[in-house]
């Protein structure tokens, strides 16, 4: 547990000392912060891993701090104490944002099983945040990815005005438009990267952030609205997970919306990968997403 | 030596959709299998996985081709029977046979079915007729001989007479007189380039003719460009495309490479000195890109948003040269004008809209699809006689015509003769020629909502009036199905309409309040039912409905256990379902699996 550091406003020297005690043993790095104020300051300046906050301190304080503090740190996990557990206050913790509700009372070991639980699930937090980030920041610019992107500058004598079409080959390699290769096609066409950003943001086809393995588009054109097609989309926002514009966790699908495929007669449809599936209903959703590994 | 059957089926289409293999569809297919073999051997006729049928309450669903008699409810042991008799002895099992055919198949033989015999193809002449990908399927039925006669034997001067003296108008949506503008474009001041385009950006949801011609007979429309370019003097044409259209593109840039390598297209064509090419050009989505200036900027590598005219495209457009732009079906009838006269084609239609229009017939209709009429015929004749009817005999609410920029025409007014003037004094526009059918499961409210928020996604962004004006009413109509409607809220909307229309730079802004407007005017008292009675009259609005059980109705079958996906509904089987309206989201998912109207529409009512 080395290295995670845990604020503590405690208005009980007793209970401080006996806090700091267990929780050093543990090898955590405790601070103390002596009031409010300067608890959401220490937030900002040194943000902790964890907060252990009493709630009996006077004015019903307490229960104000932590709405402040979970809405300066969302992700931050704060564990409130108090002399004298209730069930109402116990809720209305939970419902500011409270990691958990424990008393003053309780054991020592329950206390650590806590702070070990909130950050358990923090890390893990922080992990999936890391791994995301690693997943979007591949970098294009290296030579080979370069010469890949102008082999297709060179298909129309580096033009500007094939613009949109590089964009759409490009995309069409690297399943999205990277940042490197945005700013490589600026410079070998010598035009401005505005430019270029602009097109890669004003039609729908260009997306600046990787895909999923499989698209899954799901047609809102007038036809498909009018026999179901939003009711097709908001079910596979609930079997994916995640909203429309979105790619799941595992990469699997993209889920995008798309105003009419030009297949009215078979609505409401919708594609995965080019592939139309059309009269379709909510009940067949999980069927068909289970045919795309 | 054993006679070979004879037989005129073909195939024995076993319906494979899941409820027919839940009902033994694959025992059905091993029987006739098994029967053929037994009864006719030697004989070529398949038993094939058929798609879902959407019989789905009466399978398993044979389907005999290709006299499509179709068979409900077949047990291994019919299978015998309908191959004795049906098979081999050409008679329908009259037991086992579905009533008369409830929606003909997409091509029997043509004009026979109701859905055919009164539509007269001009635009889709070749319809089902040739292969799209063989330029010979299109020269051997009649295909460029109109552009030979207008390169070999007419003057320019003469081909823009003609579509002229045709009376052949804009079908992209403008409804702008197209000898006219070829006229306007020919007369501009002399340069050395000037640019002819084909606008397949087909934007409107709900329409899609200008896919259909493009994949089905990519020719006609090329041979139309050429005639064009004759005419006005063009040297170099460009098809643009919507990149939604992956097919329609492929099968393009193909008959323009075979054109090209039979001469019909590059230099000196036809052995004159008349010389015109084409590039595809590919959009990367964009509705917006429609639009004529937009579409020219897109074409140019630049963001497609619209600039102000004048200057005309006719006398700067491309690149700064005079450039014509006409919609794919607007070229599609070209051809046929060159070769049989602007007098012919100015016999059909009505006094100020000549000629055919493509119309997509979809939405709650029995048989959707894409249609051919004269300009004139009525809306009754449009949707009943071809379309057969509203989907489940259900009662027929309105028709929404012209995309997003159009409007919604109410059930009363189902006798105006369709052409461009009449579909403008209805409050709509002929657009590109989408025909939304509407029923009483339709909400107004919900339909203008869904509009103006596809416009407000697709506004470019360009002028205030459509940006903002847009915005602020898709945030009313929002509070509106969501039952926080309050009283103003329909003037707001009014005076809104206004504005944009009067000061929005291109057509877009101009026409996006239409849809709010006709259903203002036609079905207000759909809006007054959401803002003051809280309530969807049609079921459709979420915030205002709630689904429930009827218990008389249900059979306890538990398919909509099964398909909600919030675990709301429970209930032993065969005993009536509860449930839950704590937990419900809405979604709809048991009325759409619920075979016995319990979940039903007139059991949905507003707290």
């Amino acid at each position: 547990m080395l290295g995670l550091e845990v604020l503590i406003l405690e208005q009980e020297a007793g209970r401080r000392s006996d806090i700091e005690r267990a929780l050093s043993k543990e090898g955590y790095t405790v601070r103390f912060a002596q009031d409010g104020p300067s608890l959401l300051a220490e937030l900002g300046s040194h943000p902790p891993h964890l907060v252990i906050l009493d709630l009996d301190l006077p004015g019903n304080e307490g229960m104000a701090l932590l709405a402040t503090a979970r809405s300066l740190q969302p992700a931050l996990p704060v564990i409130c104490e108090t002399e004298l557990p209730e069930v109402e206050p116990a809720v209305e913790a939970m419902r500011r944002g409270a990691y958990n509700y424990v008393a003053k009372s309780g054991s020592a070991s329950y206390l650590l099983e806590t702070i070990s639980h909130a950050l358990e699930r923090e890390l893990m937090a922080v992990e999936t945040r890391q791994r995301a980030k690693e997943r979007r920041v591949r970098t294009f610019d290296d030579p080979e990815s370069l010469a890949a992107i102008d082999g297709i500058l060179s298909r129309h004598d580096y033009s500007d005005s094939m613009l949109i079409s590089y964009l759409q080959d490009i995309q069409k390699d690297l399943n999205y438009l990277p940042q490197d290769a945005l700013r490589f096609v600026a410079r070998r066409l010598n035009v401005s990267l505005p430019r270029v950003y602009g097109i890669a943001t004003f039609y729908k086809a260009f997306s600046l952030r990787p895909r999923g393995r499989h698209l899954v588009h799901v047609c809102l054109g007038t036809a498909c609205h009018v026999r179901g097609g939003q009711k097709l989309l908001e079910s596979f926002e609930r079997e994916l997970g995640v909203p429309s514009g979105e790619t799941t966790y595992d990469d699997r699908f993209s889920l995008e919306s798309v105003r009419c495929v030009g297949c009215c007669g078979l609505a409401p449809v919708f594609m995965v990968d080019g592939k139309f599936y059309g009269k379709m209903t909510q009940e067949k959703i999980p069927e068909v997403l289970s045919r795309y590994e | 030596m054993s006679k070979k059957a004879v037989t005129k089926t073909r195939s024995l289409s076993v319906c494979h959709g899941s409820c027919c293999v839940l009902a033994g569809a694959r025992d059905v297919a091993a029987a006739l299998k098994a029967a053929l073999k037994e009864n006719l051997p030697g004989a070529r006729v398949k038993v094939k996985k058929g798609r879902c049928s959407a019989r789905c309450g009466g399978g398993p669903v044979v389907t005999v081709e290709p006299d499509g008699t179709v068979y409900t409810g077949v047990t291994p042991g019919d299978a015998a029977e309908i191959v004795k008799k049906h098979v081999a002895g050409g008679k329908v099992v009259r037991r086992l046979a579905a009533k008369a055919k409830v929606e003909p198949g997409p091509i029997p033989a043509l004009g026979e079915s109701g859905f055919f015999k009164d539509q007269v193809l001009i635009a889709m002449r070749n319809r089902g007729r040739i292969d799209p990908d063989s330029i010979d399927d299109y020269i051997a039925n009649e295909g460029y001989l109109g552009m030979a006669k207008a390169v070999t034997e007419m003057k320019p001067e003469q081909i823009v007479a003609e579509v002229k003296k045709a009376g052949l108008r804009g079908r992209g949506g403008g409804g702008f007189p197209t000898g006219l503008k070829w006229e306007i474009c020919r007369n501009s001041p002399s340069c050395d380039d000037k640019y002819i385009i084909c606008n397949a950006d087909e934007g409107d949801p709900g329409a899609f003719m200008d896919r259909s011609l493009l994949e089905s007979d990519p020719h006609s429309v090329i041979e139309g460009m050429i005639i064009g370019a004759r005419a006005i003097g063009a040297t170099r044409g460009y098809v643009y495309v919507r990149e939604e259209y992956p097919l329609a593109c492929d099968r393009v840039i193909k008959a323009i490479d075979d054109a090209r390598a039979y001469g019909l297209l590059g230099e000196s064509i036809l052995k004159s000195d008349f010389s015109f090419d084409i590039d595809v050009v590919r959009g990367a989505g964009a509705f917006v890109c429609g639009e004529e200036t937009a579409l020219m900027a897109s074409i140019e590598g630049k963001e497609g948003k619209p600039r102000p005219r004048p200057p005309f495209p006719a006398q700067s457009g491309l690149w700064g040269k005079p450039t014509n732009v006409n919609n794919v079906e607007t070229w599609a009838n070209v051809p046929p004008i060159a070769l049989r006269g602007g007098a012919w084609y100015a016999s059909l239609g009505t006094a100020r809209s000549k000629g055919t229009k493509v119309f997509s017939l979809v939405g709650k209709v029995k048989n959707t699809g894409l249609i051919e009429v004269p300009m004139g015929t009525t809306m009754r004749q449009i949707i009943f006689d071809i379309g057969g009817g509203v989907l489940k005999d259900r009662e027929l609410k309105a028709v929404q015509t012209g995309g997003p920029s159009g409007g919604c025409i109410p059930a009363d007014m189902m006798d105006i003769p369709v052409d461009y003037e009449e579909l403008a004094r209805a409050g709509s526009i002929m657009g590109s020629g989408g025909l939304i059918v509407m029923d009483d499961e339709t909400c107004m409210v919900d339909v203008a909502r869904y509009f103006v928020e596809f416009l407000e996604d697709e506004s470019c962004g360009k002028c205030t009036p459509c940006r903002e004006g847009i915005t602020r009413m898709r945030e009313i109509l929002d509070r509106i199905v969501e039952g926080k409607g309050k009283r103003g809220d329909i003037e707001l909307l009014e005076r809104l309409a206004f504005t944009i229309k009067e000061a929005s730079l291109c057509g877009l802004g101009a026409t996006a309040p239409n849809p709010v407007l006709t259903t203002l005017k036609y079905f207000r008292d759909e809006y007054e039912a959401h803002i003051y009675k809280k309530r969807c009259p049609a079921g459709v609005c979420k915030a205002l409905i709630i689904y429930r059980v009827v218990a008389g109705k249900c059979t306890g079958c538990q398919r909509c256990v099964r398909a909600c996906p919030v675990g709301a509904i429970s209930g032993p089987r065969s005993q009536p379902h509860n449930l839950d309206q704590d937990k419900c989201i809405k979604c709809g998912a048991c009325y759409e699996v619920c075979k016995f109207d319990a979940i039903a529409g007139d059991a949905i009512y507003v707290e």
